[in-house]
């Protein structure tokens, strides 16, 4: 990624990440223009082709997370903010950055539930969630919004290292 | 449909469920261990393919 891209595409992570940490929101006053102007700089950097190269990450980006906003365990803005991502990086960058997102959240989500006791009883219940999908007539307890975590900040977490780490795979 | 969807759209939360935010991280995990371990060996079902594909082409029965 060129490095006029890396430093608006990192601006608006870090205003969006801390907006989530104070307000739980990421603000589409950030996300829409954002979304623009990532398209916008990969079309006038390289023409048409540039152009098709933001929005297949934009896409790409949108479609990652999308499930979860469908059953409600995300919210919109994530979606969004990780379009904002694909539109500035492109497709393959888009999915590095969602590797490492989903590593560091996943990470730091195990710590806080062991911090707070919950780790076992919440694995057991998302077996119980898994096995429910398969067909097993037992019923987890709904997920509780108590333990929610601000995921913009793992998008920027991610994203920072997708930039400065080696990839962690080739496409 | 179409306006729920809007609707659903046009909300700015910016939180993950927990269980949620695992399970993404255990379907990332998992599809890099699918890639890095079986990726060369997809890899060499679709050179196989081409191979014969190619050689179908160039020599017709």
């Amino acid at each position: 990624m060129s490095s006029i891209n890396g430093i608006f595409l990192l601006s608006v992570l870090l205003i969006a990440a801390i907006t989530d940490l104070v307000r739980r929101k990421i603000y589409d006053w950030l996300t829409l223009p954002a979304l623009v102007l990532g398209v916008a700089i990969n079309t006038i950097g390289a023409g048409w082709p540039g152009l098709g190269f933001g929005l297949l990450g934009l896409v790409v980006g949108g479609l990652l997370f999308l499930p979860f906003l469908l059953v409600e365990g995300m919210g919109a803005g994530d979606i969004k903010l990780m379009a904002v991502v694909g539109a500035f990086g492109g497709a393959g960058f888009v999915l590095q950055a969602w590797f490492y997102t989903a590593v560091a959240g996943g990470l730091w989500a195990v710590a806080a539930l062991i911090i707070k006791g919950k780790l076992i009883a919440t694995l057991k219940n998302l077996l119980l969630w898994i096995g429910s999908m398969l067909g097993s007539k037992r019923k987890p307890a709904p997920f509780s919004e108590q333990d929610a975590l601000p995921y913009a900040a793992f998008i920027f977490l991610g994203t920072l290292a997708a930039l400065f780490l080696p990839p962690v795979f080739v496409i | 449909m179409l306006q729920k969807m809007r609707k659903m759209f046009k909300n700015e939360k910016g939180q993950g469920l927990v269980e949620y935010i695992l399970i993404i991280a255990i379907v990332a995990v998992l599809a890099i261990v699918v890639l890095k371990g079986f990726g060369k060996q997809i890899q060499g079902w679709f050179g196989n393919t081409q191979d014969k594909l190619n050689n179908a082409i160039e020599n017709p029965d």
